[in-house]
């Protein structure tokens, strides 16, 4: 042990020279057994709590007040959980999209615009009109669907594109894109599709709405006022099929493989180009699936100001919470959306932000855990 | 509108990017890619109108701007240099919990008061200057001045001098760099965080220059 800790790439950090113990990092040689990422991303989550608790006593705030309040305004009931639930769904898309590009190592920091054109391409089905507004529900969401799948596939394909041809950073060229997709949609909804002057479409007829839970509260009067719509159990199929590309599929192992080492990738011959391509098309669709749920699920107009709602960046703390994992997406995604559901109400409005930011900061601090084990070392023991 | 006018405005918003891009470029050049401009540019706004509005001198909300920016820049600085996580995402959670945290201390900010602005003058002669003069030299604030006079010396310092050149070479060759005496990490720290200073700098002029206040 004294052998080891005598290389200086090993003690990142040396403590006063007084003090009896020591600590040091040590590279892990061995994989971690299964539970401990999920043991140190929880951990990273309670530090984070306890670390905005401490800068909202600071403040003047009552973080206990703050954390009941948003823990009953998310979950206190069936209504408000119904309504997290709503809130969870694009959420879920957005965070599948960031998913799947993540885990090559491609970053897909537009799945906010993805999302935002996936809205509009749903929406177009409903205002340009393609489809009349007497169509059959079963014939116009699945069209509204793909629409949206399609707008949020090419905003998604080019960045992709520009980095697969001409090598042109994805993160930069990806974001740039979230804007041009805001005002693309604020031009259509100020100028072609505009209410009455308002910066809104006119209300889309009931066809194109998604089935809501409360749609059946004739035949069962529980169901009464809950919002849940039909996008949630998209979402969670998505994250079933991605989980099976991902981890049970030929082309699944090629992206991590992708991720993991390019160049080994590139030496047994799988087509990098490709892969990156196809991964942002994937990517964009999931995000502009998640789009149009919105857009037909919950906001039934096109409007900017409640679909781009930052969604598309909630969904890249998301999936890297859920270590990209589509099934632990799920439940991340519903966190988030309690901590978005409580922000409405929760006084300054700024504290599910900072929250999510903390934990943020705090999860990928924590990554290094997973890398290095900790020792704490008595100085006179080596001596 | 006058077109005049409209780009004498442009001069002044531009320079707020001018500040941030010049700590971005310095901080990328020691090569740590730092996405969380926007967070730290929040933060220097807040901070900056807040000490103002307390203290009665915008100067001293400049300087405060760019301790509390660089302090947070600091934060992403441990996570991608000591840690090593990915910088990508480390930038980004910088951009929401500086966001957050300029939305939770500025609550009630904007009805706090009025402050007096950084001063604005014209440069004697180079105003008369036809077409050029009404739109970079006259009623500008002294912030977009300062503009002109950093982005040659950045310039000059990166490429001309010797602590320009350790910069480059813990960038482009933090191998080389480290065999020849020069501590990679102390060096991307400081720059992570003079890239802070910067953001700060931008924020800062944005709440007490270009549009004064603080809007959540």
């Amino acid at each position: 042990m004294s052998q080891n800790s005598s290389q200086p790439s090993n003690a990142v950090m040396a403590s006063p020279r007084r003090f009896p113990y020591r600590i040091q990092f040590e590279p892990r040689l061995q994989e971690p057994p299964r539970w401990f990422p999920a043991l140190v991303a929880l951990g990273a989550v309670v530090v984070a709590l306890i670390l905005g608790g401490v800068i909202l006593a600071v403040v003047g705030g009552d973080p206990w007040r703050s954390y009941a309040h948003i823990a009953r305004a998310s979950f206190g009931n069936v209504g408000v959980l119904s309504d997290t639930l709503v809130k969870a769904t694009p959420i879920l898309l957005t965070s599948l999209a960031c998913a799947i590009a993540f885990r090559m190592k491609l970053w897909n920091i537009g799945a906010e615009g993805q999302f935002i054109m996936g809205a509009f391409g749903a929406s177009a089905v409903v205002l340009t009109p393609l489809l009349p507004p007497e169509t059959s529900r079963w014939i116009m969401l699945p069209v509204m669907g793909l629409t949206g799948i399609l707008a949020g596939a090419i905003w998604g394909l080019i960045p992709g594109f520009l980095k697969a041809r001409f090598n042109v950073n994805e993160v930069i060229s990806s974001l740039m894109m979230n804007y041009i997709a805001v005002s693309w949609v604020n031009f259509f909804i100020f100028a072609v599709w505009t209410e009455g002057g308002f910066q809104m479409s006119r209300l889309f007829p009931r066809t194109a709405w998604l089935p809501r839970l409360a749609d059946y509260a004739k035949e069962f009067p529980v169901l009464r006022g809950l919002t849940t719509h039909l996008g949630l159990v998209i979402g969670i199929v998505a994250a079933a099929v991605l989980w099976f590309i991902l981890y049970r599929s030929r082309w699944g192992y090629e992206i991590r493989l992708i991720g993991d080492n390019p160049r080994a990738a590139r030496y047994t011959g799988i087509n990098i180009q490709r892969n990156v391509m196809m991964v942002m098309l994937v990517s964009g669709a999931l995000a502009g699936l998640g789009g149009m749920s919105e857009v037909a699920g919950v906001v039934h107009r096109l409007q900017t100001s409640p679909i781009a709602a930052g969604y598309g960046f909630t969904g890249i703390i998301v999936a890297w919470l859920a270590k990209l994992n589509p099934f632990v997406i799920i439940l991340a995604s519903i966190l988030f959306g309690a901590l978005l559901l409580a922000g409405r109400e929760i006084q300054p409005s700024g504290i599910p932000k900072m929250i999510q930011g903390i934990i943020l900061v705090a999860l990928i601090a924590s990554d290094f855990l997973l890398r290095y084990r900790v020792r704490i070392i008595r100085i006179e023991e080596e001596a | 509108m006058d077109p005049i006018i409209i780009l004498q405005a442009g001069v002044a918003t531009g320079t707020v990017l001018l500040f941030a891009t010049i700590g971005e470029i310095l901080t990328e050049r020691s090569g740590v890619l730092n996405l969380g401009v926007e967070g730290m540019m929040l933060i220097g706004a807040m901070s900056a109108f807040s000490t103002a509005v307390s203290t009665g001198n915008p100067w001293l909300g400049l300087l405060v701007a760019m301790l509390a920016a660089g302090l947070l820049s600091q934060v992403h600085a441990f996570i991608s240099i000591h840690l090593q996580a990915d910088q990508v995402v480390s930038g980004l959670a910088l951009t929401f919990l500086g966001t957050g945290i300029s939305l939770v201390l500025g609550e009630g900010l904007s009805k706090a008061g009025t402050i007096s602005l950084l001063p604005r003058f014209s440069i004697p002669l180079l105003s008369q200057t036809p077409l050029l003069g009404p739109i970079f030299f006259t009623e500008q604030s002294v912030m977009v001045y300062l503009g002109y006079l950093l982005t040659p010396l950045v310039w000059y310092y990166i490429n001309r001098t010797r602590p320009g050149l350790h910069l480059r070479a813990v960038g482009e060759h933090p191998a080389a760099a480290d065999s020849l005496g020069i501590s990679v990490y102390r060096l991307r720290y400081f720059y992570v965080f003079i890239g802070g200073v910067f953001a700060g700098l931008a924020g800062g002029t944005i709440s007490l220059a270009i549009s004064p206040g603080w809007f959540s």
